[in-house]
């Protein structure tokens, strides 16, 4: 499953359960992001053990962005059966306190960092 | 008696107790329920704050960044302008439409104006254009071509002084303002070295016209108190006027007595060269001098006489030797040979 924007690219290998947000993320408002909501969804629907959500060449994310990633991390607490890993990258400054939050949502989320 | 006074039977007290314990059961059921219900709310609302909380916090962090990286950009950008502006060697003035004040201005355009430091900036630019209303055609002709190029102006250094430049114009916005950027091709030294080039060329010109005319009105003194002016070529009014001219002021320099007027080279002669001929021979007896005129070719002597010329008192003789001849006799000289 991959959803391309002018930007942005978001890919899901089900073969190892990650997605991949990549480029920059600034869709107007919370029903832009619906094709997106619906692939993360799916993905947690699937209750594959780990889901990964690698985020390290995503450069720029706005708030609806991340409003919509901190409910794909309640969701899946809600879940019950999936572990989440979140990879980040240490040169994109916002990622390092906003994925520290996931933490606050998810105690067990595990974040991995990278460049 | 009647049944409100009758006392339950035990049997009858133990189904009421049945079915109490049932309804107590099912309501701890639905407290249970409530309570789970409770929980989950609570949950959500924690989530939600937490969600809006940390939505804050990361808009917070994200426009923090770009606000920071907005600095940056526009230092740097603002640095790279002033980098190329100041290194190129063409003076640059920028000026806000709206007021006509100069809002940046670099180091080639201090020297271009003659100002020094900063002193450009918040000064008008029609201060420095020579000509009244220069500024208002500049902002017509933008306003119709956008981009001018090679506008020609004669601006002022100094205040006293003068440059001469094309401007190359284009609008732009400078902090955030309509503005006029405008660069100078400094073309002072190019004009003045037209304008020495053309003093020159008339310089040259007048020279050459001084030769012209004494090479045209020559005056030889071969001798002694005798000049010999020979004429090539055709003479028309102006000539003739300057053959007079030649002479007498040949006759005043030279104490000439004689003057041999030759005009072996003078293929056509009318009437109005003769009568200027009769006047310059004329003139010269004023001065003192008699005038020979020798070389009187067959076309001229023919037209002389169509025309009923007289030039019977004037001393006409065949070729310029016999007319020296006739001048060292005159003047006394004895030849021998």
């Amino acid at each position: 499953m991959e959803i391309k924007g002018t930007n942005y690219h978001v890919t899901y290998d089900s073969t190892t359960a990650t997605v991949a947000l990549q480029g920059t993320l600034r869709l107007r408002g919370i029903n832009e992001y619906d094709p997106i909501v619906e692939l993360l969804d799916d993905v947690t629907a699937q209750e594959p053990e780990t889901i990964t959500l690698n985020l390290q060449n995503l450069q720029f994310l706005n708030s609806s962005g991340i409003n919509i990633l901190f409910k794909f991390v309640i969701q899946i607490r809600e879940q019950g059966s999936s572990k989440l890993v979140v990879r980040g990258s240490t040169k994109i400054p916002w990622q390092k306190k906003s994925l520290q939050n996931l933490q606050r949502l998810m105690a067990g989320v595990q974040l991995e960092w990278g460049e | 008696m009647t049944s409100k006074n009758k006392q339950p039977s035990p049997e009858e007290l133990q189904a009421e107790i049945a079915v109490l314990r049932k309804e107590g059961a099912t309501l701890q059921q639905k407290v249970a329920t409530l309570q789970q219900k409770v929980a989950t709310i609570q949950q959500e609302k924690t989530d939600l704050e937490l969600l809006m909380q940390m939505t804050a916090e990361h808009s917070d962090q994200v426009a923090d960044e770009l606000y920071t990286t907005v600095e940056i950009t526009q230092r740097e950008s603002q640095e790279r302008f002033e980098l190329v502006i100041n290194t190129v060697p063409v003076p640059i003035i920028i000026s806000r439409v709206a007021e006509d004040v100069i809002v940046y201005a670099n180091a080639a355009a201090d020297e271009l104006t003659g100002e020094t430091g900063e002193s450009l900036l918040g000064r008008s630019i029609s201060e420095f254009y020579s000509k009244a209303g220069e500024r208002e055609q500049i902002l017509v002709e933008v306003e119709a071509q956008g981009n001018v190029d090679s506008w020609e102006l004669q601006g002022k250094q100094n205040g006293d002084t003068y440059f001469w430049a094309t401007v190359f114009i284009r609008p732009l916005t400078f902090n955030t303002e309509p503005c006029l950027l405008e660069a100078y091709y400094d073309l002072t030294e190019h004009k003045q070295a037209d304008l020495e080039r053309a003093h020159l060329q008339q310089e040259i010109i007048e020279a050459q016209q001084r030769a012209i005319q004494e090479l045209s009105t020559p005056v030889i003194p071969i001798m002694d108190r005798i000049i010999v002016m020979p004429l090539v070529g055709n003479i028309d009014s102006m000539r003739a006027r300057d053959v007079t001219r030649s002479l007498l002021a040949g006759i005043s320099q030279h104490q000439a007595k004689v003057v041999i007027l030759d005009i072996t080279g003078v293929p056509i002669v009318d009437s109005g060269v003769a009568n200027h001929l009769n006047k310059t021979i004329q003139a010269a007896r004023l001065k003192g001098a008699h005038t020979i005129m020798t070389g009187i070719s067959e076309a001229v002597a023919e037209t002389i006489v169509d025309l009923g010329i007289d030039w019977s008192e004037i001393t006409t003789l065949s070729d310029l030797q016999t007319g020296l001849v006739f001048a060292l006799r005159s003047l006394g000289v004895k030849l021998t040979r």
